[in-house]
């Protein structure tokens, strides 16, 4: 009855991102490397919106800082894009997908806790294949959702590729069921 | 076309052939015996329009099977999915499903998105071939089976 009522007066609710759909990674990770061939680069960011304002550079260098405390010493950096967007960019061991999914979270929930949750866009863990062929998996956080984007060059993208990583993710994790939400990421580290 | 579109064209012969029945035979036949009964060619007209109606849409899912069917031995005989999905995609225009905008440009205009509504509406039921992203989707399960890698390495040197 609700969602009818919803319809009816024209609410609507927005989708929470579950930030814990980030520790199905790993295991998926393991799916792709068996399936496609596809192995983790080892490497993952978290794109956001920066805030102006001490609050949040105080936010920012205390997640680094917490990443940086972990006894594997994971390289973290944080880049700017011409879109305005920051991106926190984690590298570990190849191997590491847990530590690597670990820390991604972590960074999500620290900005999602100090209030900064409407300027999280998404993370995004690449892989790649010995063939050279690369594949970001996405994770949306306005949809909890997850998708690939594979570029195959600089304005074009290998679709087929996609559609097959949604396909091998399909039982793991909440793969995004609306193709035209994936949406491109040119130019995002380590793709 | 083959055998499998012969009841259609029949149909809609007969429905040609009931039409000038009704024109040229229909006033001396009313007038000669008003018996009540259905006349027989309005039978045939119903009869044949139902099944050329039927045989309309069956001759279409047909033909988007045979264009499915074909895509798929062209992807097992030439190996390359892949190429074939970008030719497909290059001829039909852009595909309509995966966008080529960037996630960064399009946050702040979320507000204007209208998502579209209709998926396998009746255009798609009455189309010669499959939607392309009905193809692709079938590329990238033969790309999956071909791309998989070997479980035990051959002979000679380890695989990666």
């Amino acid at each position: 009855m609700t969602p009818f009522w919803d319809a009816i007066t024209g609410r609507t609710t927005p989708k929470r991102a579950n930030l814990d759909s980030l520790f199905l990674v790993p295991s998926a990770a393991i799916t792709l490397e068996t399936s496609a061939g596809l192995m983790p680069t080892g490497t993952g960011s978290v794109c956001f919106r920066a805030a102006d304002g001490a609050a949040y550079q105080q936010t920012q260098d205390d997640v680094v800082a917490l990443i940086r405390d972990d006894p594997d010493k994971p390289d973290v950096s944080v880049q700017r894009d011409d879109f305005g967007f920051t991106w926190l960019v984690v590298t570990r061991a190849t191997s590491d997908v847990e530590g690597l999914c670990t820390d991604l979270h972590a960074v999500n929930t620290s900005l999602e806790e100090q209030g900064f949750a409407g300027g999280l866009l998404c993370t995004v863990v690449p892989f790649a294949d010995p063939s050279g062929r690369k594949v970001g998996l996405v994770y949306l956080y306005k949809q909890g959702t997850f998708y690939g984007f594979a570029p195959s060059g600089a304005k074009t993208r290998d679709n087929l590729l996609e559609l097959q990583v949604r396909d091998e993710l399909k039982a793991e994790l909440p793969m995004e069921e609306d193709l035209q939400r994936w949406l491109a990421l040119w130019g995002a580290p380590g793709l | 076309m083959t055998i499998a579109s012969t009841a259609g064209i029949v149909a809609g012969m007969l429905t040609r052939g009931a039409q000038y029945g009704a024109f040229f035979g229909g006033g001396r036949r009313n007038s000669n015996d008003n018996n009540g009964g259905v006349p027989v060619w309005a039978i045939i007209l119903v009869v044949s329009l139902v099944v050329y109606a039927v045989s309309f849409f069956l001759t279409r899912l047909l033909s988007r099977y045979r264009e499915l069917c074909a895509d798929r031995s062209g992807a097992y005989l030439t190996m390359k999915p892949r190429a074939l999905a970008t030719a497909l995609q290059k001829i039909s225009g852009h595909m309509n499903g995966i966008p080529d905008r960037d996630l960064r440009s399009v946050d702040s205009m979320n507000a204007f998105f209208i998502s579209p509504a209709v998926k396998a509406g009746f255009n798609q039921l009455t189309s010669t071939h499959p939607s392309l992203e009905q193809r692709l989707e079938q590329l990238a399960k033969i790309q999956a089976e071909l791309g998989r890698p070997t479980d035990a390495p051959l002979d000679g040197p380890a695989a990666p």
